[in-house]
C-alpha cells in the first residue's frame, strides 16, 4: 500500500514540477516577446509606417437571442476606425426580436444576394441590406448554432479577411487596425487573435469603453487575473513559436480562403473557435504549407465575465468540453512527424495539462485531503506541497501583473494592481479547486456525449445610462 | 516558529525540495512586487515630467503658425524624443503656408541636429522618428545621410528614408531612386504610391511604363501593381508587348486591369475564355470599362460563368455600361434563362440602387 502511495506522491510532484517549468518557460518567452513587440509597435504607430495598407475586412457577428444589446453593438461597430469593412450580422433563428430590432433600427430591406455557398449551412431565409449603412447586411437563417452561423457569414462575406466578434464584445475604435497588422507585415499570416479583457467594473459609453476600473465582485477580480495570465503569458508565450492553439471566439481575424480550405467551422461543437485553429495547424502542417497563426497583445476587445457562480460554472464546463473536442478531433497532430512545435510541444502540453489536468488535480486534492485525514501521507510533505503550489501560483500571477505593467498599463492606479494581487492570493482558497471540479465535470459531459448549444451567460451590463 | 524549523530540519528530501522551491518562489515574487511598485513610481514621475513638457510646448507649437516667441523655453535632453514626436504631430495637422513657421521653429529648436543624433541610436523607434523629422524638415544637407539609410535592409527604415528623400526633392528622388525603389519588393505598393503622390501622373506614369518595358521580367507584376496604385494606364502597344514577352497569368491579369485603350479590345477578348478564372474576372472588369454594344453577348456569357467572381464582375460590368438604361437592364434580366446569371444580375442591380 505504502508503495502505491509513494508512486502517487511522485506522480503529483512530477506533474507539478513539469507544469510550473512549462509556465515559467512561457513567461520567459512572453517577457522577451513583449519587449520586442512594444518596440515594433511604437515604430508601427509612426505616421508613415503601414497606414493605407489595411486589407478590407468582413466583420461577422453571430447573434442568437441578442435583442437587448445587438443594436448598440452594431452601432459601435459602425464607428470603428478602419478604411474598408462590412458588418454581417447572422441571426441564427433567434426566438426573440433580434431580427426585428435590427430591421427597425437600421432600415433593413431584403437584398437579392446571389450567395456563394462554399460551406454547408442551415438554409438562409433572407439577406437584408441597410438603407442607412451600406456596409451593414443581416443574414437571417434557420437555427444551427454559432459555428453554423459563422459558416453562413463566411459564405456571404465579400472580403478576403473576416473578423469574428461576439455580439456583446466591446471593441476599441482602432481594434481592427491593430489586429490586422500581422496580415500586413507577414503575408503568411492566416489567423490572428487579440487580447480579450474583462469589462466588468468599466464604464461603457455608446458601445465603447470610456473608463477602466475594477469591479467589486471578487469572483470577477479573480477572472481578471486569470485572463491576464491566459493572454499575457499563455498566448504570448506560444505565439512566437507559431504554436498558438486558441484564438478567442470573442475576437479574431482569419484569412477566408484558408478557413474555407480547411472546411470552415465545425458545426455541433461547443469549442468551434479553438477547434478551427487546431485544425488549421493540423492541415497546414500535414500539407507542408508555410503559415503563421499569431497574436496581438494589445487589449483590443473587452467582454463581460460571469459574475455569479452558476454562469461561471456553465462557462468553464463549456470551455473544457470545447477543449476536449478540439484536441480529440485533431489528435493526429500529436507527435506527428510534420507537427513541428505545435505537434511536439503545444499539443502534448494541452493534452497533459489542460485536457487531463482536471483528473490529476481533482485526484490530487482527494488524495492529499484523504491522506491528511486518514494519516497515510506525510503531513509535512502535504503542507509544503500546498505552500509550494500556492506560492508558485502567486509568482505566475505576479509575472502576469508585471507584463501588464511594463506593456499596456491598462489599470491606471497602483491600488488596482494591489487589489488584483490580493485577488490572486484569494484565488487559491476555493476558486482554483472549484474550477478544477467544473473542468472535470466538462470532461465527463464530453465523455458522455452531451449535445452543445449557444453558450449564453447571465449578463449584468455596464452601459452608462 | 517550531513548525517552520521542523520543515527546515526535516530529513525528508521531498520536504526539503518543496521548502527551498517555495522560499525561492516567494523571494522572486517579492522582488517582482517591489519592481512593479518602483516601475509604477518611475512611470508616474515620467508622466508628470511629460505633462509639464506638453503644458509648455503644446500651446507654443499650436500658436506658432501665427506667432513665434522671441525667446523659447529651454529644452532638456530628456525631452528630445518627445519634442520630435510633438513637432511631427503638428507637422501632420498644420497644412499650407502655416507650416512655414513650424519649419522656422524647428530650425530654432535645432530639430535637424536632434534628429541626426537619433539616427545613430540603437533603438529603431529613435531612428525612425529621426528620419521622419529630417524628411519633414526637408533638410537638403542630409541627402547623403538619408541615401545611406535608404539602402538598409530593414523595410521600414529604408522606406521612411526614401520618403524623406521624396520630401526634400521629389524630382531628384524620382530620377535617382526609381530603379532602386521598384527593386525593393519588400516595400508595400500602397506606400510607394503614397510617396509618388506628390509627382503628377503625367510625369510618373511614363517613367514607370518605360522602366517596365525595359525590364520586363520577374518584377513586372510588382511594377504593374504600383502603376495601378498610381492610377496609370497602359495602351495597346504596351499590353501587346506584355502578353508577348510575359504570358504569366498574374502579370496578364494585373495588366488587364490597367488597360484604358479601346484599340486593345481585340487583345482582351480572348481572355474572356481563358482557363484561369482570375483572368476571366479581370477580362470582365476591363470589358465593363471599354465595351460597346457589340460586346454585350460576351459579357452575358461571362455572367453565366461557372465561377462566382466572374459572374459577379460581369454583372457589375453590365450594370455599369453607359448605354444600358434601367428598362434595358430589366428587359435583359427577364430574358436570362440561367438562374445563376439572373440571380447575380439581380444582386448587382440591387447594389447599384435599381429597385
Amino acid at each position: 500500500m505504502s508503495e502505491y502511495i509513494q508512486i502517487f506522491e511522485w506522480v503529483f510532484l512530477i506533474y507539478f514540477i513539469i507544469l510550473n517549468v512549462g509556465y515559467i518557460s512561457l513567461n520567459i518567452i512572453a517577457l522577451m516577446y513583449i519587449n520586442r513587440y512594444i518596440n515594433v509597435l511604437s515604430s508601427d504607430s509612426m505616421p508613415t509606417s503601414l497606414g493605407g495598407m489595411e486589407p478590407p475586412i468582413s466583420i461577422l457577428v453571430p447573434a442568437y437571442n441578442e435583442e437587448t444589446g445587438i443594436v448598440a453593438s452594431v452601432h459601435a461597430m459602425l464607428q470603428l476606425h478602419y478604411p474598408e469593412f462590412e458588418i454581417l450580422v447572422v441571426n441564427d433563428g433567434s426566438s426573440d426580436d433580434t431580427l426585428q430590432s435590427l430591421i427597425n433600427e437600421f432600415d433593413l430591406r431584403p437584398f437579392p444576394e446571389a450567395a456563394r455557398l462554399r460551406l454547408e449551412t442551415q438554409p438562409i431565409r433572407a439577406v437584408y441590406l441597410s438603407k442607412k449603412f451600406h456596409n451593414l447586411r443581416v443574414v437571417d437563417k434557420q437555427n444551427g448554432g454559432k459555428a453554423d452561423s459563422l459558416n453562413a457569414g463566411i459564405n456571404i462575406s465579400r472580403f478576403p479577411l473576416f473578423c469574428v466578434v461576439d455580439a456583446d464584445s466591446i471593441m476599441q475604435h482602432n481594434s481592427l487596425q491593430q489586429v490586422v497588422q500581422p496580415f500586413i507585415e507577414n503575408p503568411l499570416t492566416i489567423a490572428a487573435g487579440g487580447t480579450i479583457r474583462i469589462s466588468n467594473g468599466c464604464t461603457v459609453e455608446r458601445g465603447f469603453l470610456s473608463k477602466v476600473a475594477l469591479p467589486h465582485n471578487p469572483l470577477v477580480l479573480v477572472q481578471i487575473v486569470e485572463y491576464l495570465r491566459a493572454f499575457l503569458f499563455g498566448r504570448m508565450g506560444w505565439a512566437p513559436l507559431n504554436a498558438l492553439l486558441i484564438i478567442s471566439g470573442a475576437f479574431g481575424v482569419f484569412k477566408k480562403e484558408t478557413v474555407i480550405h480547411v472546411g470552415g467551422y465545425r458545426a455541433n461543437t461547443v469549442g468551434e473557435d479553438m477547434e478551427l485553429v487546431v485544425r488549421m495547424h493540423r492541415i497546414m502542417r500535414q500539407q507542408g504549407k508555410p503559415y503563421s497563426i499569431t497574436f496581438v497583445p494589445d487589449p483590443i476587445c473587452w467582454t463581460e465575465a460571469p459574475s455569479d457562480l452558476a454562469s461561471l460554472k456553465s462557462q468553464r464546463v463549456r470551455w473544457q468540453r470545447g477543449l476536449a473536442e478540439s484536441l480529440t478531433l485533431n489528435f493526429s497532430l500529436m507527435f506527428n512527424r510534420k507537427g513541428g512545435t505545435v505537434g511536439w510541444l503545444a499539443f502534448p502540453y494541452m493534452v497533459i495539462f489542460e485536457l487531463l489536468g482536471p483528473f490529476l488535480e481533482v485526484a490530487g486534492y482527494l488524495f492529499f485531503f484523504s491522506g491528511l485525514i486518514f494519516g497515510f501521507i506525510n503531513t509535512d510533505a502535504a503542507v509544503i506541497f500546498f505552500i509550494a503550489s500556492f506560492v508558485f501560483g502567486l509568482l505566475l500571477s505576479a509575472v502576469a501583473l508585471l507584463l501588464e505593467e511594463i506593456s499596456f498599463h491598462v489599470y491606471p492606479k497602483l491600488r488596482h494592481t494591489l487589489i488584483l494581487f490580493l485577488a490572486v492570493a484569494l484565488e487559491n482558497f476555493g476558486y482554483r479547486q472549484l474550477n478544477s471540479f467544473w473542468r472535470l465535470q466538462g470532461m465527463l459531459q464530453w465523455m458522455l456525449g452531451k449535445k452543445g448549444s449557444w453558450g449564453n451567460i447571465k449578463r449584468v451590463g455596464h452601459e452608462k445610462k | 516558529m517550531n513548525y517552520i524549523s521542523g520543515f527546515v530540519n526535516s530529513t525528508d528530501r521531498l520536504v526539503q525540495f518543496g521548502l527551498w522551491a517555495s522560499i525561492g518562489a516567494v523571494g522572486v515574487t517579492i522582488c517582482l512586487i517591489i519592481y512593479i511598485f518602483f516601475f509604477r513610481i518611475v512611470q508616474l514621475w515620467r508622466e508628470a515630467a511629460q505633462q509639464r513638457f506638453h503644458k509648455t510646448w503644446r500651446p507654443l507649437l499650436a500658436l506658432c503658425p501665427s506667432h513665434i516667441p522671441d525667446v523659447l523655453p529651454k529644452l532638456s535632453t530628456s525631452h528630445h524624443l518627445s519634442m520630435l514626436s510633438l513637432w511631427n504631430h503638428y507637422y501632420n495637422i498644420i497644412h499650407g503656408d502655416a507650416s512655414g513657421n513650424l519649419l522656422i521653429l524647428g530650425e530654432r529648436i535645432g530639430l535637424p541636429r536632434i534628429a541626426r543624433v537619433q539616427l545613430f541610436r540603437t533603438d529603431k523607434r529613435h531612428q525612425l522618428i529621426g528620419l521622419l523629422t529630417l524628411g519633414n524638415m526637408a533638410s537638403r544637407e542630409d541627402w547623403p545621410l538619408l541615401d545611406r539609410f535608404v539602402h538598409m535592409s530593414d523595410t521600414s527604415t529604408s522606406l521612411v528614408s526614401m520618403r524623406a528623400l521624396f520630401q526634400i526633392n521629389p524630382h531628384r528622388a524620382l530620377h535617382t531612386m526609381l530603379p532602386y525603389l521598384v527593386s525593393r519588393s519588400d516595400y508595400p505598393t500602397a506606400q510607394i504610391a503614397t510617396l509618388l503622390q506628390k509627382i503628377p501622373s503625367h510625369e510618373i506614369c511614363p517613367q514607370l511604363t518605360l522602366h517596365m518595358m525595359l525590364n520586363l521580367g520577374q518584377g513586372s507584376s510588382h511594377l504593374l501593381r504600383l502603376m495601378e496604385s498610381c492610377h496609370c494606364s497602359i495602351n495597346r502597344q504596351v499590353f501587346a508587348s506584355i502578353i508577348k514577352k510575359q504570358p504569366d497569368d498574374h502579370i496578364v491579369s494585373t495588366a488587364l486591369a490597367l488597360i484604358s485603350d479601346h484599340k486593345a479590345l481585340d487583345l482582351i477578348l480572348p481572355f474572356t475564355k481563358h482557363d484561369r478564372w482570375h483572368i476571366r474576372v479581370h477580362a470582365a472588369t476591363t470589358l465593363g470599362r471599354l465595351a460597346t454594344k457589340e460586346h454585350l453577348p460576351l459579357l452575358l456569357a461571362l455572367l453565366a460563368d461557372r465561377e462566382w467572381w466572374v459572374r459577379y464582375r460581369a454583372a457589375q460590368a453590365i450594370t455599369g455600361l453607359p448605354f444600358l438604361r434601367t428598362a434595358d437592364l430589366i428587359r435583359l434580366l427577364n430574358s436570362i434563362d440561367d438562374r445563376y446569371a439572373s440571380d447575380m444580375l439581380k444582386q448587382a442591380m440591387a447594389e447599384q440602387g435599381y429597385e
